[in-house]
Order: C-alpha cells, then structure tokens, then sequence
C-alpha cells in the first residue's frame, strides 16, 4: 500500500513537471515581450534585479534552468508588474481564503448532496424524490453565479453581507456571515450532481440480493442504510468528488470576483488580465498541483474504502 | 406426533405493475411440522419464490401485495400481523432464509465474519467476544477450512460453494426454528451442489430445524424432503409425502414433471419428455384449472372451474378434476393414478 502511495506521487511530480514546461514554453512564444510591456511601471534598478534573478535577459533555453533552480529553492516567481511581490507570498495571502470557501462548500454539497440522494432512493416517486431531481436540474443547468446575484438580491443586505469577507482570526458568527452566501452559491453545483448520482447508485445498490439478506437477518432499516448501503453505494461519488473538489478549492474565481473574495482564483484571472507572466507561470502550476494532489488522494480513498481495488494493488505489486 | 411450526393459509400475493395487477400467488396453504422438511417444486413464475419470501415478510410494498384474508402462522402468531419491531426479532432468529445466488447475496464490501456476527448480536446479548467464537464456531460446522483466516476475509476471496456455506452460517446464526432455502443450489456446479445439500441434510438433521427447500429439481427433492408441494400457476396442485408424490402422483401435472426427468437407465436414442406449451400469464389467469391448457387430459369442465382438492391419505391431496367422481366414472380405468402412469 505505501509503495502504491509512493509511486502515485512519483507520477503526481512528473505530470506536473510537463505541466510546467508546457506552460513556460507557451508563454514564451506568446508574440511581444512581457519584460518590455509589464516592466514599464517599474523603477529600473527593480527591473534590473529580476532581469538578473530570473535570467530574462537569457536565451530561453537558460532561463528555463534558472527557473527551475529556483523552483527548485522554493521560489514560484516574483510579479512584474508589482515589485517585491513573490508568487508565495501571493498563495500564502490568497490560498486560505479559497481553500476556506471551497472546504465549506465541498463538505456542505457532499452533505447535502448524498442525503437528498438517499433520501430520494428510499421515496422514490413521493415528493422528496421530486425535489431532489427538481434541485438537481436547477443546479446543473443554473450557473453558479445567477444564484450568487439571486442572493444577494433576496438573502443579503440585512444579516447577510452582499460582499466582502471576515479577516482571519475572526469570531465564528463572523465568519459565518460572511461565507454562508458564497459557500451556498458555489455548493449548488456540488449538491445537484451528488444527489443525481447517489440517488442513483443508492437504488442500485438496494436492488442486490445482500440487502435482501440483510433484510432477512432481521435489521432495521436505518442499520441496513447505515451498514449495507451506504459503503457500497459511495464509490461511484468518490470518482466525480476528486476533480470537484480540486476545481472548488482552487477558487471558483467567479464567486470570489461576486462576493469579492480576496482568493486565489480571482487573482489568477486578473494576472492574466495584466499579462503578469511569472504569477501566470506559479498559479498555474499551484491549480495543477492540487488538482493531481485530489486525484492522488481518490486513488487511496478507493482503495480504502472498496477492498477489491485494495486486493488489486497488493496483488499487482506481488507480480513485480 | 411432531408439533406443528408453519401454517400458510389461502396466501395470496399480488404485485402491482404498469402491465397490470400480477397475481402471483393465488391461494396457497400447507403446513410445516417442527424438524422436518418440505419441498416447494415447480418450475418459474409458479409462484414458489414469492410464498416463501412472504414467510419473512419480504414482500416489499406498494408494488408488492399480501392480500388481506391470507393468513401466516408461525408458532401460533399470526406473522402477517406483525408490527415492524415483531418482524424484525422473528427475521434471522426465529426463521432465516438461503438465498439462490451466493456471488450476489454477500455484501462485497464488508468482511464475511462481521456478517454472520451482525446476525448474531442482533438477536442475542453476547459480547464481541463470544460472538466471534459463535461464528468461528458456525464456519467449522459448514465446513469452510482455516475459520480463523477465513473470517477476516471479504466475499471475492471466495469461491462460490464457500460463499453459499457463508450464507448458510448466516442462516444458522440464531439457531431458526426454520430455514428457508430458495434454490440453494441453482447457481452452483453439479458437484459443489451435492456437498451443500449434504451440508444442508446433515444440519437439518442435527439441530432440528425444520426446513423449506424451494427448488425446480426433484433430485435434490429425492433426498432432502419429507414432504412435497408441487406449484403450478401459484397454487399448490398436489402435496404429499415423497414416497406418495413419487410412486402415485395424482395430478397430470406431477406426472408429467416426473416424466421430464431423464433416468440413467433410459434409451439413448429416447427422447426426452417435455410437457408441451407454457405456463398462464399471471396477469390475467385462467378461469379454471392453471394447467387445463398445457394437460393432456384436458376435459370441459378443467377451463371454467377450479378443481377441488381430493384427499388420498392424511398426507395427500390433489387439484384435479380428473379425481371427481363424475369424471372417475367416464373412464375405463379404475384409478386415475394408474392412467397417469401408464400415459
């Protein structure tokens, strides 16, 4: 098992490593220079610095090693059109607020998401069934942000804030104010598709010949859900959760822009904006980190929670 | 006298569907005594699976219908009145039930040892400890090898005779005054087959439960039953003991089943016996007899009205006209038995 961990990172750092070359090599070869157009604001003996630091007056071919030993010392890039603002310091200021809105709202969408489903398998065709596939159908084909402006026309002004967030280390009521709309508005993608796949894989799991049996062993319902249903209809959600979850966590950077969130993801879209090449370079490759990071997680989650995949993995390691 | 255990009354079970209302079983009634054994015969959609699923109230509404007048009685309750806790502390303790296919009927995700331990904390107040030794205890008398590896595993590391001995340490858990078995040896290979229906015999025999054996083979019949019902069409055409349905069966269709039955001491250029045609469409069933259309005996009467049942011994009765006095009459033989035999 450690070693199938160990050779799903190996993977993650090669992927991302093609990753990074691509989006170097594309950048380059993007028709003006970026040094001569975004440098323009700043004073020169700063301009200088990062031409030395970064290698940019260097063919391509150096400053893509240069920039790999930098990588390489911890070093994502350093903004041109701000000076002194390094790519870290930009994740380090930006990520929490993103990883916060997308935590809640991937946990409340799975929350929600799966009770509806379960809900709506055990009554199918009663009212709860119904509004489950009611939800489902607004959620996926609604975009998130006309529910983010439908709250804030209906929901927010008096407790809720239209916009803005709670500086970290706020009180909890706090936060709460201040995530409950955008939390809801980027998790009702996350509650439709969840529920339409639990709901689904609920009923085929309760027709298997074990839930029977179990039926016939005397327990009730909530132990047969509880012990029978639940592990056996959950695989299939992991599956969809992964790319969720990375895509959630890495900012839904049109709720950040709605609700104005200092996150990451609405960053990245104004970098790109500003043609900031080295933020371009480092957020590109952070979204890419934790997305393969997400994969990799689903990968061991599978094998945990279904011991068939886990007997596949000793065995093929067997083999070698 | 062995005492009485199970008394089905004028069953009858309907499923509701978008084609209609399915009526799946239509008055069945029999009885099984404490430690014995009988055996529902007949082939698909006769309505066997349904009878027996109805003993653990398993019949799943709204599709699902146990009509009111039928009556279920267990130990002298009435089961169909049960309230759900009731049903749920006679499910597993009192009665149990074998399911037909081993590879589906085990949860794949949860280790073989917590399911039979689940079945047996349920019923009983033992510890984790004494539960795991009742289920070690259990896969040794269903004669699964290494009970103590073997606990800890899931059902894929299975093969599928293991896994049916699976099901039926988790029928036997609670030691069921009664087991249902519904085809316990359908999905598996002629040989496995024979080592559970021991197993099954030889369990039987040592704790005295009293058995349903649901099955479309008469072999396993042959050596497992007391007695036998025969379902046709969901009624119960002719019962009785296996010597009796056997050697004097009373129904063309008992007849005919027995006929179907390849012997080894056949011809091997005989061609094997079929009764011709299929079974009614349980949508909308025959007025009269369920088998008038497929029987070769066939008279007016059979195709308007239900054949009562005649009685040849304490144990023996069948549904047929042909046994009317009427009709004995009309034929030039004295027992109709013997016309069966001979045809």
């Amino acid at each position: 098992m450690f070693k199938y961990i160990l050779k799903k990172v190996g993977y993650l750092v090669v992927t991302l490593w093609i990753i990074l070359t691509a989006t170097f090599f594309m950048m380059y070869s993007m028709p003006g220079d970026a040094t001569q157009s975004s440098m323009k604001v700043l004073p020169e003996a700063v301009a200088e610095n990062l031409k030395a630091k970064w290698g940019l007056d260097k063919p391509v071919g150096e400053q893509y090693v240069i920039y790999l030993q930098n990588l390489a010392k911890g070093e994502l890039g350093e903004s041109y059109t701000t000076p002194g603002l390094t790519a870290n310091t930009i994740i380090e200021e930006r990520f929490p607020a993103s990883l916060q809105l997308g935590l809640q709202a991937v946990v409340l969408g799975l929350v929600l998401g799966i009770l509806l489903g379960i809900l709506a398998a055990l009554h199918r065709g009663r009212w709860i069934d119904f509004l489950t596939i009611f939800i489902a159908i607004l959620g996926v084909s609604i975009p998130s942000f006309v529910f983010a402006a439908l709250l804030q026309k209906y929901a927010a002004g008096g407790y809720f804030p239209i916009v803005g967030w709670a500086v970290s280390g706020s009180s909890i009521a706090d936060q709460f104010k201040y995530t409950a709309l955008p939390t809801l508005s980027a998790a009702i993608g996350g509650i439709a598709t969840y529920s339409r796949f639990m709901r689904s894989s609920v009923l085929d799991v309760l027709n298997n010949d074990y839930i029977l049996l179990a039926k016939s062993k005397g327990l009730s319902r909530f132990q047969i859900i509880r012990r029978h249903v639940m592990r056996n209809a959950i695989t299939p959600i992991i599956t969809i959760v992964a790319p969720q979850i990375a895509g959630v966590v890495t900012g839904s950077f049109v709720i950040e822009r709605m609700f104005s969130i200092p996150g990451l993801g609405r960053y990245y879209v104004d970098s790109v904006n500003g043609r900031d090449y080295p933020m371009i370079l480092a957020t590109t490759v952070f979204f890419s980190f934790i997305f393969i990071f997400c994969m990799v997680v689903m990968d061991v989650l599978y094998a945990i929670v279904d011991p068939r995949v886990r007997k596949g993995i000793i065995e093929g390691k067997k083999e070698r | 006298m062995t005492n009485q255990l199970l008394a089905v009354k004028n069953l009858r079970i309907s499923f509701h569907t978008y084609a209609g209302e399915v009526q799946a079983v239509r008055g069945v009634s029999f009885k099984v005594n404490e430690g014995e054994c009988m055996a529902i015969v007949g082939e698909s959609g006769s309505g066997k699976t349904v009878t027996s699923k109805a003993v653990l109230g398993l019949i799943e509404p709204p599709s699902g219908e146990v009509k009111a007048d039928s009556s279920i009685n267990f130990a002298g309750q009435e089961v169909l009145k049960f309230t759900d806790r009731q049903w749920r502390n006679y499910r597993g303790k009192d009665a149990a039930m074998i399911f037909q296919d081993p590879m589906t009927s085990l949860n794949p995700t949860m280790k073989i040892g917590r399911q039979i331990m689940e079945n047996i904390l349920l019923h009983n107040k033992l510890s984790r400890q004494e539960a795991r030794e009742r289920t070690l205890e259990l896969l040794r008398m269903v004669n699964i090898p290494n009970p103590e590896e073997r606990i800890n595993q899931y059902p894929y590391e299975f093969s599928g005779g293991m896994r049916q001995r699976v099901v039926i340490a988790i029928a036997l858990a609670c030691k069921p005054r009664l087991m249902i078995a519904d085809e316990p040896t359908t999905a598996l290979d002629v040989t496995i087959q024979a080592q559970i229906l021991q197993l099954l015999r030889n369990i039987q025999k040592q704790e005295h439960t009293a058995v349903i054996m649901i099955t479309h083979d008469l072999g396993v019949v042959a050596g497992m039953a007391d007695y036998i019902s025969v379902m046709y069409a969901g009624r119960i055409v002719e019962q009785g003991t296996v010597a009796e349905i056997f050697s004097h069966p009373q129904h063309p269709y008992t007849s005919a089943l027995l006929k179907a039955v390849p012997s080894l001491n056949q011809e091997n250029k005989a061609r094997l016996q079929i009764i011709p045609g299929t079974p009614p469409d349980m949508i909308a069933p025959p007025q009269g007899c369920g088998f008038a259309s497929r029987c070769q005996y066939c008279m007016k009467v059979c195709q308007h009205r239900d054949p009562a049942y005649t009685s040849f011994s304490d144990t023996h009765q069948a549904a047929c006209w042909l046994h009317d006095d009427l009709a004995k009459a009309a034929f030039d033989y004295q027992d109709v038995s013997e016309v069966l035999n001979h045809a």
